[in-house]
C-alpha cells in the first residue's frame, strides 16, 4: 500500500513511468472485468484503456486511504455500466452469436480441456448478458473479485443492502434462465465440470 | 418467516454470510418446501458455474497501448496553455479591431489627423473625393428612379419598352440561327 502510494506520489509529480508500474500490476484485473461486463474482447480492452486513462487524468482526486484497486475498479465499472446502458439504446439481440473471447490465461491445458474451458466461459458470458449491467456488475465482483458486499458496495458506490438484493435478484434471474431451451447446454457445461 | 424471505436467505446462504440459526432455519424450509428445494438447486448450480476461476488474458501491447494514450493525453495538456494563449490573443485582437474604430469615431479622435501635415491634407482630399462621387451617384440614382417611375406609369412608353424588349429577342434569335447555320456549313465545307 505504501509502496502503491509512493508510485502515485511519482505520477502526480509528472514520472509516466511509474504509471506503467500501475498498469501493469493492474492491467489483468481490469481487463477481466471490462471483458466480463462487456462480453467483446475489443470493446473491454477500449474500455480497460479508458479506465486507466480516466485514473491518470483524475489521480489528484485518488484518496489515498482508500484502496487504489477498488477506485480503480470502480472508474472500470461505472464506465462499463454506462457503455452498457447506451448499448441497451442501440438494442443488441441476445440471440445474436457471441463473439469470439480473448485467450485464456491457462496456456499449458490440453486441447479438449481447452474447448470444455471455452464451452463453460460462452455459458457464463451468455449467463451474464442476459443481466442488467448493475447486477452483472455485482456477480463479476462478487464471484471473480472475492469482494465482501461491503467492498462491492463502495466499488459500486451504493449500500450493502442495494448489493444484498442486487445479487439476490441476479441470481434469481439467472436460475430461472438455466433452465430455459437456450441454456440447456450451459447445463451440460456445468455439470461436465 | 414468509416464503419469499427464504429464497433471500438462499442467496445469502451460498455467499456464506448466514447465522447458525439463520441455516437452521432455511435447511428446515428447505425440506417441507420443494418450489424452496428446487430454487436452492438452481441457485447452486448457478453458484457452481461462476465459482469456476477463469482468466483473460490482456493483449500483450496492451500496457504499451496504454501509455501511448497516456502520454497523448500530457502532450495536449502541456499544448493547453499555449492554445489558450494564442486564441486570447485572436480574440483580444479582433475584439480591437471592432472597438477601436468605433471608439475613434464616437469619441471624435479622427478630428486630430487633420492637423498632421501630410496624412490631413490626404485625408481632406479623400473626403471631397468621396463627397463626389457620392453626389454623382446620387444624381445617377434619381435620374434613373425618374425614368422608371416615368416608363412603368405612362402606358405609351410601357408599350414602347414591351414591343422594343420583344423585337430584340427576336434579332438574337434570328442572330443566334444565323450563326448556327454558318457554322455548319463551314463544317460541311471543311469535310
Amino acid at each position: 500500500m505504501e509502496n502503491e502510494n509512493e508510485l502515485i506520489a511519482r505520477i502526480l509529480a509528472g514520472d509516466q513511468e511509474s504509471f506503467a508500474e500501475l498498469v501493469e500490476t493492474y492491467q489483468r484485473s481490469v481487463y477481466n472485468l471490462t471483458y466480463r461486463m462487456l462480453g467483446d474482447a475489443r470493446e473491454a480492452e477500449d474500455a480497460a484503456q479508458e479506465a486507466f486513462l480516466r485514473a491518470y487524468q483524475h489521480l489528484s482526486r485518488y484518496d489515498p486511504g482508500r484502496s487504489f484497486k477498488t477506485w480503480l475498479l470502480s472508474i472500470a465499472s461505472n464506465y462499463c455500466i454506462d457503455r452498457l446502458r447506451k448499448r441497451r439504446l442501440t438494442w443488441l439481440s441476445i440471440e445474436e452469436p457471441l463473439p469470439p473471447h480473448p485467450a485464456l490465461s491457462s496456456n499449458e491445458v490440453e486441447p479438449e480441456e481447452a474447448v470444455a474451458i471455452h464451452e463453460r466461459y460462452d455459458a457464463i458470458q451468455a449467463m451474464l448478458a442476459e443481466l442488467a449491467p448493475e447486477y452483472r456488475a455485482a456477480v463479476v465482483f462478487r464471484y471473480w473479485y472475492d469482494m465482501s458486499y461491503a467492498e462491492i458496495a463502495e466499488t459500486l458506490d451504493t449500500t450493502e443492502s442495494a448489493i444484498k438484493s442486487r445479487l439476490f435478484r441476479a441470481r434469481q434471474m439467472m436460475a430461472e434462465n438455466l433452465r430455459t431451451e437456450r441454456h440447456s447446454s450451459l447445463i451440460v457445461a456445468i455439470e461436465g465440470a | 418467516m414468509a416464503h419469499d424471505n427464504y429464497l433471500s436467505l438462499i442467496s445469502l446462504s451460498l455467499d456464506g454470510l448466514l447465522t447458525k440459526d439463520e441455516q437452521f432455519s432455511l435447511e428446515m424450509h428447505l425440506q417441507s418446501c420443494s418450489a424452496c428445494m428446487y430454487a436452492w438447486e438452481q441457485m447452486s448450480l448457478v453458484d457452481r458455474m461462476f465459482a469456476m476461476p477463469i482468466e483473460v488474458a490482456p493483449p500483450p501491447d496492451f500496457k504499451s497501448r496504454v501509455m501511448e494514450q497516456v502520454s497523448g493525453y500530457e502532450q495536449r495538456r502541456n499544448l493547453y496553455p499555449w492554445m489558450t494563449l494564442i486564441m486570447t490573443t485572436i480574440l483580444l485582437v479582433a475584439m480591437m479591431s471592432i472597438i477601436l474604430p468605433i471608439l475613434f469615431v464616437t469619441l471624435g479622435l479622427y478630428r486630430m489627423l487633420f492637423d498632421i501635415p501630410v496624412i490631413g491634407m490626404l485625408l481632406t482630399r479623400l473626403i471631397e473625393i468621396h463627397a463626389q462621387i457620392m453626389a454623382f451617384i446620387g444624381t445617377v440614382g434619381v435620374s434613373a428612379s425618374h425614368w422608371i417611375s416615368f416608363l412603368t406609369t405612362d402606358p405609351m412608353a410601357l408599350a414602347v419598352i414591351v414591343t422594343s424588349l420583344v423585337m430584340l429577342s427576336i434579332w438574337i434569335g434570328m442572330h443566334e440561327a444565323f450563326k448556327l447555320q454558318t457554322t455548319s456549313e463551314f463544317s460541311a465545307q471543311s469535310a
